[in-house]
């Protein structure tokens, strides 16, 4: 590739970022339009974090993101993946945990497909198998801890325009937010059954997974416990393989 | 590169283009409408960059309106004017999504998109230059190559011109066509928008294309800001742009033909009334030929 249009293309590249010359005929409106696809894409990936900072505070956060994130990707979908961290340095931290709720309802929303575990699955596993037993959770699982209240707030956001401008922080709580066939789900889990689903996030076998619960404690039995929140998830859809050593049957 | 061994499209120049009707672009607003009425639309031209996902609804939603329609594929960051290597990942995703949806055609347009690994999001005109000329056409090559099929190439709207540009935007495409042996996907509304930013005369574009490359066109309603006409796709199509398409459609003959809208989105309805308006000025020239 001779070196003209190349140079040509780096130099209004530069331009259209706004760290150029922008006063050739034109190029403004490649400026503008570059700017404002910036906030609308930003926007539609954090829905209620933009309508809780509003237009204009929402506007100028996606403009310092741009400027530090300009997008990378074939696809736009992809160019605000950099936003729950790049608040984490350097925004309040109620805004950063909003964002990093949003994005995860974003990888649930287009992640790979998977078909759930039925429950059943579970009595068909040998007892000599289940030490050893690894599970699979749905691509678009993610555990989050949260400070601040923001699940219950993106639910108000959905409903109402006049969102409380500030939160309190508290003890921290453990969000997961998942997909079910096409629709994305958010619950809030205790601190011991996060401990248990970190565990299998984490790719341990059930063993570890016990392991990780018995410095805990826990009201019962921590094998039956551990078994009582497989259950729980299986009916959540949240598993959808599980191995031992080989693959096991899938029992109906 | 290696390229597929039975392509579907893959012909030459000789093979009259397909006539596949009236159709839409396909938008998530109007899904569930589709599924529920089937509407008269021919045919559905998707986004490529939305289905190139790993699942979810965008992936169910397309399958599903495959099932009831044909589909033609358009991209939006091919740069194929672009100075950076072509993305062998982003080809490689082409490909698997043309395998799933089995599309009538693939498109893109001739522009470039960013360099240096930035991606603007835009599509920017290039340099009408003998270099930029002989680079579009060795990627071209590339593509099809890789896809083992023919693509479409699409005419941009533009805001800005290059003093170096030696030849007029349609020698420029169509010069591209001939030597890549690709494609044209004619925006009507495109050559519009051009015509009144850069001062020509919007017939004499569309005279100087190669007709049996035109397998497509474009529609769509622009907003004119008096200095500029900006390519919005948030409106009607424009009685100048329909007088265009009136000419293109008398020159051309037989082009499958489509509306895209991307903003402020009208109920599902309303678009196939504009779609009918297409129909209404196109087949008296179109009926009764073969």
């Amino acid at each position: 590739m001779s070196g003209t249009l190349a140079g040509r293309q780096r130099q209004l590249q530069n331009a259209v970022m706004g760290a150029g010359d922008v006063s050739w005929p034109g190029l403004a409106i490649y400026h503008n339009a570059y700017r404002l696809r910036a906030i609308e894409a930003l926007s539609s990936d954090y829905p209620m974090l933009s309508r809780w900072l509003g237009q204009e505070r929402f506007s100028r956060l996606a403009q310092d993101y741009l400027a530090a994130h300009p997008s990378t990707h074939f696809s736009l979908r992809w160019f605000g993946r950099h936003l729950p961290d790049f608040l984490s340095r350097q925004g309040p931290p109620e805004w950063a945990e909003m964002a990093s709720f949003e994005w995860a309802l974003s990888l649930a929303f287009d992640c790979a497909d998977a078909e759930p575990l039925s429950v059943g699955v579970l009595a068909g596993i040998p007892p000599q198998d289940w030490p050893g037993l690894k599970f699979r959770l749905h691509p678009g699982l993610t555990l989050l801890r949260l400070r601040y209240p923001v699940p219950p707030l993106w639910k108000q956001l959905q409903s109402e325009n006049s969102p409380p401008q500030s939160l309190a922080a508290g003890h921290p709580v453990s969000w997961m937010i998942w997909r079910r066939g096409l629709k994305t789900y958010f619950r809030s889990l205790t601190d011991h059954e996060a401990v248990a689903l970190a565990s299998l996030l984490a790719g341990e076998p059930f063993a570890e997974l016990c392991e990780a619960l018995s410095g805990l404690d826990l009201p019962i039995d921590v094998v039956h416990q551990a078994a009582l929140w497989l259950r729980k998830w299986l009916e959540e859809g949240v598993i959808v393989g599980v191995e031992a050593g080989g693959p096991l049957r899938k029992t109906p | 590169m290696t390229g597929l061994q039975s392509p579907a499209v893959l012909v030459s120049t000789s093979v009259e283009r397909p006539f596949t009707g009236f159709g839409l672009g396909l938008r998530k607003e109007h899904y569930d409408a589709i599924l529920a009425s089937q509407p008269a639309v021919d045919w559905f031209e998707i986004l490529t960059e939305n289905y190139l996902v790993e699942g979810g609804k965008p992936l169910d939603y397309l399958d599903r309106i495959r099932s009831l329609y044909p589909m033609a594929m358009h991209g939006v960051s091919l740069s194929i004017g672009g100075t950076d290597p072509l993305s062998r990942d982003y080809l490689r995703r082409l490909k698997r999504l043309i395998a799933r949806v089995e599309p009538l055609w693939v498109s893109d347009h001739l522009c470039w998109t960013g360099v240096g690994g930035i991606n603007l999001h835009d599509l920017l005109p290039l340099p009408y230059t003998e270099e930029a000329l002989a680079h579009v056409v060795a990627r071209v090559d590339q593509v099809q190559e890789f896809l083992g099929r023919r693509i479409l190439l699409e005419n941009v709207s533009s805001y800005m011109s290059y003093p170096e540009s030696r030849m007029s935007e349609w020698e420029f495409l169509a010069e591209v066509a001939r030597r890549a042996d690709c494609l044209i996907l004619l925006d009507i509304n495109n050559i519009y928008v051009s015509a009144r930013n850069h001062c020509f005369d919007p017939l004499i574009y569309v005279d100087a294309i190669p007709p049996e490359r035109v397998w497509q066109f474009h529609l769509a309603g622009h907003t004119d800001q008096g200095d500029w006409v900006i390519d919005t796709h948030d409106h009607p199509v424009r009685t100048e742009v329909w007088e265009l398409f009136r000419h293109a459609a008398r020159r051309f003959g037989k082009v499958a033909t489509m509306i895209e809208r991307d903003d402020r989105i009208p109920p599902l309805a309303e678009l196939l009334e504009e779609l009918d308006q297409a129909r209404h000025i196109a087949m008296p020239f179109w009926s009764g030929t073969a």
